[in-house]
C-alpha cells in the first residue's frame, strides 16, 4: 500500500504503482475504479520495450499527480538522455498527459508502448475473484480503443483515446516517434469509463446514461469546489503544528472523500481509500457529526439522502424492514445481479438511531428546522423501527441477526468483522446480539428525538413518552449491562439476558451518548485509560488479556482514531477533562507519524514496545471518519457546544498545545471565533 | 387478477404515506405489451400523497419496460432497482422520482419480520 500512488475524486479512483503503471494484483484494488467497477486493470508504460523507473512522484492534489520517471533499470539509468513525465487528472474522465523530454543534442527515435487492458471486476470480487460470467471484446477505431464488457442487458465499457497519432492494436498503443535536440513530444491520452456501450433501446432512457448526465449536471469544477471548501472551514491558528497540519490534511481529506452518489442532488461523503469507497450511513452519519462546527452540510446531505433511502418493506436478502436507515449502497456487476445485497443493503442495527441523534445535533447547530419537519415522517418511521422491527427478543433493547446468511452481515455493529463481539474466554455469542454502544444509541435518539417532537412537531405527547422510554432504557442498561466483578459494562447482551463480558471501548461510545450513571462514569474512564485498553497512543478495541485479543487484529486490538475521538468527547461530557486529554494529545501525535492524515487503524502494541505507532496493514487512507477525528478532538478541547442561539465554549487543553483560535465557526449564530487558552496548573 | 393494475389501483395508494414530504412530482410508467402496444400510468405526488391515473401525457420522470417484467415487479418478486441496473428497466429524466417510486413497490413475497425469523431460529435449534 505504501508503494502504491493514488489519485481519487469521491468514489473514482486510480491506484497505480510508484511509475504511474498498474498491474493486475490478486489481493489489492489496483486500476480504475469508478462506482464499484475496475474500469482499467492494465495501463503499462514501456520504452523501446524497457520498464521505466521512477525519480520522483507529486501528488499535486488528490485528484492529480506526477510522475518523473526514466527509461531502464534502476541499475544502468544513470547515463539516460531521456526522462518522461506523466501528469494524471482524474475527473468527468481519467487524463493523462504523456510527455517525454530528449535531452541530448542528437534527434532520438523511440518506441514508446502503453499496455491497456480491463477485467471490469467488480471491487466486491477482487479479492475471492470468480469466473465473469458476461463477454469482454476489444475494438479498435479512430485511434481509439474500446474495451467493452456485456453480462445479459448490464455492460460498461472503457474508451482509450490518445491525440496524438498512434498504432493501435487490442493490447494497446504503440507510438513512433522521432524528438529533435533539446525537444519533446507530448500526448494527451484520456480514458472514459462508460455504463453503456451499444444503447439497448433509446439512448436517452437508458438508466447509465441518465446516471451519467445527473453528475455531469452537478459536477462542477473541482479544482473550484476544493477552493470552495477549505475557504468555507473555520480558520485554525495555534501553536501546534502537528495539529494545523492535521486540521489541513483533514479537511482535503474530506473534500476528496465526497462525491456524488448517483441520482441524489447532494454530495455524500465515501468512507475509505480503497477498500470503501461507496455510501456507508454510518460513516456519514458519524463523519457528520465529527464535521458540523466546520462544514454543516456534510450532515445536512447525509440526512436527506439516507432518508430518502430508508427502509420501507420485509425483505431478507437485503435485509430491508421499515424505518430501517441502509448500511452500505453499490454499483457494480454483483449487485445488479442480485449476488451481493448492497443494492443498498441494510444490515446496520446503529444507522438507524444514529440518524435521529443526527438529525438533533444537526438542527442544534445550524438552525434549519426546515429539514427537522421535512424529515418528521422518516423519524418517527425510525423511532418506531427501534422498538419494533430491531427490538428481536422483545425486552427492549436493540439487537440484529442477519436473515442473509449467505452474503449477510454476522455482526452489524460498528464492529462489523465476525470475531469482534466474544465473551473474556473468546467464545462468540450465538445470534442475536445487543451490542452495548447501540443501546447507549437508543437511549440518546429518544431524548433527542423529544426535544424535536416538542419544538418542531408539536408533539409533546409523544415527547414525554419517548423520555419515559429513554429513562427506562437507562435504567434497565445500567442493571443488565453492568459486569458486577469488573466494574465496566459488558460488550454486548446475548439472546439468554447473558453479558458478553469481553472489556472493549465500545464502553467509550456511552459516555458520549449519556447513558452512563454519573456513579459508575469514573469505572469507565478508569478502564478506558488503564493498560489493558489505554496502549499510550490511544484506546485499543479490546482490552489485552481478552481471549480474541490481537494487537493487528481489526476490531480485536488495533487503535481506531476515530473510536478514540468519540470516547474523548464522551470523557469531557463527563468531566473527565484530565482522561480526554491524555487520548487528544496521542492521538494528534499519532497524526504526526502519518503525514498529519491519521489512518484508519493502527496497531495496539503497548507504546513502550514501539517508538512509533505502527499502521494496520491494510488500513483505509484517507478514511473519512478517521479525517473526522481531528475536528472532533478540536471539538473537544474547546469543549464546542451550541446553547440556544448561541454556541458555548469551554476550552481545555492538553499540555503539549497552549492555544488554539478556531475563526469563522459556521452555525444559527452566522460565524463566531472561539480561542482557548491552555489555563496554568 | 392483473397485477400490475391491482398494484396501481389499490396497493400504491395504500402506501401513499411512504411518499416523502416535498416531492411534487409526475411519474409516467410506459408498460410494453407482449402482443405490441403500450400502457401509461401515470403517478402524481403531492407533498406525502399522491394520485394514480392514465394516459400518456409529459411526466418529469419516465420509466420503461415490459408489462410482464412489470407484473413481477408488481408483487415484489422482481427488484425494480435491480432490473434498472441491469437496464432492464429505462428511466429518462428526473432520478429522484424513480427514487421516491422504489420505495412504494412490495418487498419480495415472503420475507420474514426479523423477530419471527428469531423465533424460528431459536425454536429449530431446541
Amino acid at each position: 500500500m505504501k508503494d502504491l500512488v493514488s489519485v481519487l475524486d469521491g468514489s473514482a479512483f486510480v491506484l497505480s504503482d510508484r511509475n504511474g503503471d498498474i498491474r493486475p494484483s490478486p489481493t489489492y484494488p489496483t486500476g480504475l475504479f469508478v462506482l464499484d467497477t475496475r474500469f482499467l486493470s492494465k495501463w503499462i508504460l514501456t520504452i523501446d520495450n524497457q520498464p521505466l523507473t521512477a525519480l520522483s512522484v507529486d501528488d499535486l492534489q488528490y485528484y492529480e499527480a506526477q510522475f518523473f520517471l526514466v527509461p531502464g533499470e534502476p541499475t544502468h539509468y544513470a547515463d539516460t538522455t531521456v526522462s518522461v513525465i506523466r501528469h494524471r487528472t482524474l475527473g468527468k474522465s481519467l487524463y493523462e498527459e504523456l510527455t517525454i523530454l530528449n535531452h541530448d543534442n542528437r534527434p532520438v527515435d523511440l518506441v514508446v508502448r502503453l499496455i491497456v487492458g480491463s477485467d471490469f471486476a467488480d471491487i466486491l470480487e477482487i479479492r475471492n475473484a470468480r469466473p465473469k460470467r458476461g463477454r469482454l471484446q476489444i475494438s479498435t477505431k479512430d485511434q481509439g480503443l474500446l474495451l467493452y464488457y456485456q453480462r445479459e442487458t448490464w455492460q460498461r465499457g472503457t474508451a482509450v483515446y490518445s491525440s496524438e497519432p498512434a498504432r493501435v492494436d487490442d493490447q494497446g498503443f504503440t507510438f513512433e516517434i522521432r524528438i529533435e535536440p533539446y525537444g519533446q513530444w507530448m500526448t494527451r491520452l484520456s480514458v472514459e469509463t462508460l455504463l453503456e456501450v451499444e444503447p439497448i433501446a433509446a439512448p436517452q432512457r437508458h438508466f447509465g446514461t441518465s446516471l451519467l448526465n445527473y453528475q455531469d449536471k452537478l459536477r462542477g469544477d473541482i479544482r473550484e469546489e476544493f477552493e470552495r471548501w477549505m475557504a468555507q472551514a473555520p480558520v485554525l491558528v495555534c501553536d501546534s503544528d502537528s495539529l494545523t497540519r492535521a486540521y489541513r490534511r483533514s479537511l482535503t481529506d474530506l473534500a476528496a472523500l465526497r462525491y456524488i452518489v448517483p441520482g441524489w442532488p447532494y454530495k455524500l461523503t465515501a468512507a475509505g481509500m480503497p477498500w470503501f469507497m461507496a455510501l456507508f450511513a454510518r460513516d456519514n452519519l458519524l463523519t457528520g457529526l465529527q464535521a458540523l462546527p466546520f462544514a454543516p452540510e456534510v450532515a445536512r446531505s447525509a440526512l436527506w439522502v439516507l432518508g430518502r433511502l430508508q427502509g420501507t418493506k420485509l425483505d431478507d436478502f437485503h435485509e430491508e424492514e421499515p424505518g430501517k436507515i441502509i448500511h452500505e449502497l453499490r454499483y457494480g456487476e454483483s449487485i445488479a445481479f442480485e449476488e451481493k445485497p448492497q443494492l443498498p443493503y441494510l444490515g446496520s442495527v446503529d444507522s438507524t438511531p444514529l440518524f435521529l441523534v443526527l438529525l438533533d445535533e444537526y438542527e442544534r447547530w445550524t438552525g434549519d428546522a426546515d429539514l427537522v419537519r421535512e424529515l418528521e415522517p422518516q423519524a418517527r418511521a425510525a423511532l418506531r423501527w427501534l422498538d419494533t422491527y430491531a427490538d428481536l427478543v422483545g425486552d427492549g433493547y436493540l439487537w440484529y441477526m442477519r436473515r442473509n446468511e449467505q452474503t449477510g452481515l454476522e455482526n452489524q455493529c460498528w464492529k462489523d468483522s465476525r470475531n469482534s463481539i466474544s465473551y473474556r474466554d473468546g467464545r462468540i455469542p450465538e445470534p442475536p446480539r445487543a451490542a452495548c454502544e447501540s443501546q447507549g444509541y437508543k437511549y440518546d435518539a429518544k431524548m433527542r428525538s423529544a426535544r424535536l417532537a416538542r419544538t418542531f412537531w408539536q408533539d409533546p405527547t409523544f415527547a414525554e413518552q419517548l423520555e419515559r422510554q429513554a429513562a427506562e432504557l437507562k435504567e434497565r442498561f445500567n442493571r443488565d449491562y453492568w459486569v458486577e466483578d469488573g466494574q465496566y459494562y459488558a460488550l454486548a447482551r446475548d439472546a439468554d439476558g447473558g453479558q458478553v463480558d469481553a472489556l472493549a471501548s465500545n464502553m467509550g461510545r456511552l459516555l458520549w451518548s449519556g447513558i452512563v450513571d454519573t456513579s459508575r462514569a469514573a469505572d469507565v474512564a478508569r478502564h478506558l485509560l488503564g493498560p489493558r485498553l489505554y496502549s499510550g497512543w490511544g484506546v485499543r478495541t479490546l482490552a489485552q488479556g481478552e481471549g480474541r485479543y490481537n494487537p493487528i487484529g481489526y476490531h480485536v486490538g488495533t487503535v481506531w482514531p476515530y473510536d478514540n475521538a468519540f470516547i474523548a468527547w464522551g470523557l469531557r461530557k463527563y468531566g473527565f477533562n484530565k482522561e480526554a486529554n491524555r487520548i487528544v494529545s496521542s492521538i494528534i501525535e499519532v497524526a504526526n507519524y502519518f503525514d498529519g492524515r491519521l489512518p484508519e487503524a493502527f496497531a495496539g502494541y503497548d507504546r513502550s514496545q514501539t517508538k512509533y505507532p505502527v499502521e494496520y496493514p491494510a488500513a483505509c487512507s484517507p478514511h473519512a471518519k478517521s479525517a473526522g477525528a481531528i475536528l472532533l478532538l478540536l471539538r473537544t478541547m474547546l469543549g464546542l457546544d451550541p446553547i440556544g442561539r448561541h454556541l458555548s465554549t469551554n476550552p481545555a487543553l492538553p499540555e503539549n498545545i497552549s492555544r488554539i483560535e478556531l475563526l469563522d465557526i459556521p452555525g444559527r449564530w452566522g460565524h463566531v471565533d472561539v480561542l482557548g487558552r491552555r489555563s496554568p496548573g | 387478477m392483473d397485477p400490475t393494475a391491482d398494484f396501481f389501483n389499490r396497493l400504491l395508494p395504500q402506501r401513499a404515506g411512504l411518499v416523502p414530504r416535498g416531492v411534487a412530482a409526475t411519474l409516467r410508467i410506459d408498460l410494453e405489451r407482449d402482443g405490441g402496444g403500450v400502457d401509461h400510468w401515470l403517478v402524481a405526488f403531492n407533498d406525502g400523497a399522491l394520485r394514480v391515473s392514465m394516459g400518456e401525457r409529459p411526466a418529469d420522470c419516465t420509466i420503461r419496460t415490459s408489462k410482464a417484467l412489470f407484473d413481477r415487479m408488481a408483487t415484489g418478486e422482481l427488484n425494480m432497482v435491480a432490473a434498472t441496473f441491469r437496464n432492464q428497466v429505462l428511466v429518462e429524466g428526473e432520478l429522484l422520482v424513480w427514487g421516491v417510486f422504489r420505495k412504494l413497490l412490495p418487498g419480495p413475497p415472503g420475507a420474514r419480520d426479523p423477530r419471527d425469523f428469531f423465533r424460528e431460529k431459536r425454536a429449530q435449534q431446541r
